[in-house]
């Protein structure tokens, strides 16, 4: 299981890396048994090979970033994977605001009615800002990216990064239109207990075939 | 076409739209006429890489059923709404891509921004009404704000366009993108005096509309 968790993390570091959404000094991590496996913090995505993908104890974390990994799995069962991004919306948002709402619904599904701006990259702020989300940013710095799996949490970047241009774009417009909380959380539910749950389980389960 | 050069153009209007970067996350959907009373349909929730030509599904566009294992789209609706309604249309995608969704979150009407988007979709581009997934609301609004145009942005959602073959849609689809982009660039470019635009550029507009 483990070389084939490797292989995905491989893959998602390229398409990462690919869709301009890392710099130098972002990490990407999956929940395995005893702890979890992360990418090295000093090769951009693009160069991270097997033998920079580490297991790291969960009683032992080497630094500030990965106990902020494990504080994550610690304190969240249902989040298996996490991907630590810079993309370019989200940064710009981070900047000065609190928060973002969802003008999308793949944003409201995935994500949730809002993604929240922790005030600070300590585990404490991070824990508290994403209780009830699957994402969130850091002020003056980049995302939190979650998921059930490592496909979700890739496609968590993606949708939240989508969800930045289109409130940034809609707003430069003239007319950003949030979704409203009631539908949001209707969508969110839906998605969560219906629309995902196969394909998110099918994914999981290939891993641990 | 035979029904299996129909299936096989469906997947690879799938892998196209996602090599292209015009499915972003989540997955669109795709439509082709294969008779007076049949569509051909992508399957719901399966990503375009694992899904083999067989797993799209013949549905009934009167009707709606369907005699597969597999389930269909769950924007089935929608798709036969506009082959119903537009006899000579072959083919509709579903998409929602970056630039044409930031365009959709603003519910506005786009002027044709290029020739060829006036060529390709007419006038303008209108936005259907708000409606939640697979609701009446939404398919009316589409089918609504399609008439006389081959694009039309769901508020709050993406965009679909239709073509009188699939190389049309998928032209329609990449030249919308391209112009929901500049339609947003452009004023950016107007507050700010400058040719080119960033992305600092577009976050500096943004906070300026903001405050």
């Amino acid at each position: 299981m483990k070389n084939k968790l490797k292989n995905q993390i491989l893959e998602f570091c390229k398409e990462m890396e690919e869709d301009k959404l890392v710099v130098l000094g972002d990490t990407m991590s999956v929940r395995c048994p005893g702890g979890m496996l992360i990418t090295s913090a000093l090769k951009p995505m693009a160069e991270i090979g097997e033998e920079d993908i580490l297991f790291v104890d969960k009683k032992e974390p080497k630094d500030e970033l990965s106990a902020l990994h494990l504080a994550i799995y610690g304190a969240r069962e249902d989040i298996n994977a996490i991907i630590m991004n810079h993309a370019p919306f989200c940064v710009g948002i981070a900047k000065g605001s609190k928060k973002f709402p969802a003008c999308l619904d793949d944003m409201a599904q995935i994500i949730g009615p809002t993604a929240k701006v922790s005030p600070s990259g300590s585990a404490s702020d991070v824990l508290k800002t994403l209780h009830g989300r699957n994402a969130c940013l850091i002020k003056n710095g980049g995302v939190i990216a979650t998921g059930r799996t490592l496909d979700e949490a890739h496609t968590g970047s993606l949708v939240l990064e989508k969800g930045a241009i289109a409130y940034v774009g809609s707003t430069v417009l003239g007319n950003p239109v949030k979704i409203s909380t009631f539908d949001a959380l209707l969508m969110r539910f839906i998605y969560k207990t219906k629309y995902s749950k196969k394909d998110q389980a099918d994914k999981q389960a290939e891993l641990e075939a | 076409m035979t029904e299996q050069e129909l299936r096989q153009q469906v997947k690879d209007a799938g892998v196209a739209l996602l090599k292209e970067g015009l499915v972003r996350g989540t997955w669109g959907n795709i439509s082709v006429r294969m008779d007076d009373k049949k569509m051909i349909v992508t399957p719901s929730g399966m990503d375009y890489i694992r899904m083999q030509p067989e797993d799209t599904v013949i549905v009934d566009i009167e009707t709606l059923e369907y005699d597969s294992p597999v389930k269909p789209t769950s924007e089935k609706k929608i798709h036969a709404a506009i082959l119903r309604d537009r006899p000579e249309i072959h083919a509709v995608i579903h998409s929602h891509p970056v630039w044409s969704s930031a365009v959709a979150a603003a519910r506005k009407t786009m002027p044709s921004i290029t020739e060829r988007m006036k060529e390709l979709v007419g006038e303008d581009v209108r936005t259907g009404e708000y409606g939640l997934p697979s609701t009446k609301k939404l398919t009316v609004g589409a089918v609504e704000a399609l008439k006389g145009r081959n694009a039309c942005f769901l508020a709050n959602h993406g965009i679909f366009v239709c073509g009188k073959t699939m190389e049309e849609a998928f032209e329609i689809m990449r030249e919308m993108e391209y112009c929901s982009r500049l339609y947003i660039e452009n004023i950016v470019k107007e507050e700010l005096g400058k040719d080119e635009v960033t992305v600092d550029d577009i976050i500096e507009v943004f906070y300026k509309k903001t405050k």
